[in-house]
């Protein structure tokens, strides 16, 4: 059975790596010692725990910066944690961002293919899927041309047709549904609630309130890397919402708003 | 992944093939989109080179045409690939964020796409080269080219190897690719690529430098199968055999090291 469990879990995120080293750093810095002007890590997630079990469509919500991605990327595996005890049953797909897993010289067929195989499907594995993901995006003669040539809407159409055919245990969006159309809404809100119904597990990151409370079975709330809320849809929406109208007037003083 | 032992890796890569072996032909194809000769260039630039170098040297200096030539071609072709994998190589973690960011893999994976298609360039000229030479000398030594096939094995691992070092120190520190380039034009004046090791004998120090150098055995390991039919020298095979043992265990030590971490610094 899939599901996520999260104990505890913290996550420092280097700064000092951002910004690039040369060698001429290192030889400065090691001849005349001078102070690190820079704090050397951010607590992007602290303590966060989180039990999500098969069936569950979880929805991730919070100010930018709240540490919303850097969860969704540390569920996901790809970055370490630094306390805590992480535990994943199932395969996993995700869809952090639009460009993130393509070629953009390749056609939309080769791209299918590679993306497909970086999740680890054959060549045998993926022939029979291939037109359904064909069928998914409607594109019909498109897939022919290169990636370069289609818009946002479309990248996004083809790899959540692409993460959908893979028929993943746990699936992780990030921020990913909202550029695309009425249509394409609609389409992924079917898959999502038919996953559910198969027994997966979903969580999805945004900010579009009213679309995530149409299919998420539950909510998180974060801020600044700690969880505020988890619960019910419902509820969590509403206490966002009133803390949210809260925090306006605090906003309407800023100096972008003159 | 870091808990991973040192063969699970190796079989996650394995599993990871169709990926990588996709994004070697997806580079061979980028490279000559809209190429009227396409691929066949990875024959004409090295062929000219020897014809202009071979075209100087054998009427400057007192070589043979006939000998120096494809010693010349088999020389470059090498040194292109081995150049190619780790300049490029350089690149190769930063170029693949975007995989990276998909879901956690081996990032020896992308090195290694990089070494596939330099590898297949060189692949096609030497090809070329020895259809050429048995075509004017007849039959080759099989055990020669046995020996052939496995200097090709272990100069991909060493150029694997390099470019995963490379790789990871480029993420942290961005002049490792300059580095790298004058590093690779020192040791290419070196190496005998452009010269017979043999008319350095009387060269003293750099004569020292030049038998000592691992480059020069995996050099030999190369062309002395196919130009002289015959094994290469015992020490020859020794120095490239340790050489390639050295730089793949500090290539994967290194990945053991930072493979886990390095997503957060991309």
């Amino acid at each position: 059975m899939p599901c996520v469990r999260l104990q505890a879990i913290d996550l420092m995120f280097p700064l000092k790596a951002q910004r690039r080293t040369t060698f001429k750093d290192l030889i400065v810095r090691g001849l005349f010692r001078a102070p690190a002007a820079w704090p050397e890590t951010v607590r992007a997630l602290d303590g966060v725990t989180l039990d999500v079990v098969d069936g569950e469509c979880v929805g991730l919500i919070g100010r930018n910066g709240a540490g919303k991605s850097t969860l969704l990327r540390a569920i996901a595996g790809i970055y370490p944690i630094s306390g805590g005890q992480r535990q994943v049953v199932g395969s996993i797909c995700s869809l952090f961002d639009i460009a993130a897993g393509f070629e953009w010289n390749a056609t939309g067929w080769e791209n299918i293919r590679l993306r497909a195989y970086l999740q680890g499907e054959t060549p045998t594995s993926l022939a029979g899927k291939l037109d359904r993901i064909a069928e998914f995006t409607g594109l019909g003669d498109l897939l022919d041309m290169p990636l370069r040539s289609f818009s946002t809407g479309r990248i996004m159409l083809l790899s959540f047709a692409i993460a959908v055919a893979c028929e993943p245990e746990v699936l992780l969006i990030d921020e990913f549904l909202s550029t695309g159309d009425l249509q394409f809404r609609e389409k992924a809100i079917a898959e999502i609630v038919a996953m559910q119904r198969r027994d997966r597990v979903v969580l999805i990151a945004g900010h579009d309130l009213a679309f995530l409370g149409q299919f998420c079975t539950r909510m998180l709330w974060l801020d600044q890397g700690r969880v505020v809320l988890d619960g019910p849809t419902e509820r969590v929406l509403s206490d966002y919402r009133q803390a949210m109208q809260a925090a306006k007037p605090e906003l309407a003083g800023s100096p972008l708003a003159a | 992944m870091g808990n991973e032992t040192d063969g699970s890796r190796l079989a996650e890569i394995w599993r990871l093939r169709h990926f990588w072996l996709a994004l070697a032909q997806q580079d061979i194809k980028d490279r000559y989109r809209r190429s009227v000769v396409g691929i066949a260039w990875s024959l004409i630039k090295p062929a000219v080179t020897t014809l202009i170098i071979a075209g100087v040297f054998t009427s400057v200096f007192d070589v043979a045409w006939d000998t120096f030539a494809p010693f010349l071609f088999f020389g470059l072709i090498t040194w292109q690939f081995l150049t190619e994998s780790i300049l490029q190589g350089c690149n190769a973690f930063r170029q693949a964020n975007t995989f990276i960011r998909v879901r956690p893999i081996p990032l020896a994976i992308f090195p290694l796409r990089v070494v596939l298609s330099a590898g297949i360039h060189w692949l096609i000229g030497l090809s070329a080269a020895i259809a050429t030479i048995l075509a004017f000398h007849g039959t080759a030594n099989p055990m020669a080219l046995f020996m052939l096939f496995s200097a090709l094995i272990l100069l991909g691992i060493t150029a694997w190897s390099l470019a995963c070092i490379c790789a990871t120190l480029c993420v942290r520190y961005s002049d490792t690719q300059q580095v790298a380039e004058i590093s690779l034009q020192v040791l290419f004046y070196a190496t005998p690529v452009i010269y017979l090791p043999e008319s350095l004998q009387q060269a003293g120090w750099l004569h020292v430098v030049v038998s000592c150098n691992p480059f020069t055995a995996f050099l030999e390991m190369v062309r002395r199968p196919i130009l002289q039919g015959e094994c290469p020298s015992v020490s020859a095979m020794t120095i490239a055999l340790a050489f390639t043992a050295v730089v793949a265990s500090l290539a994967w030590t290194l990945l053991n090291r930072v493979e886990k971490r390095l997503p957060l610094w991309l």
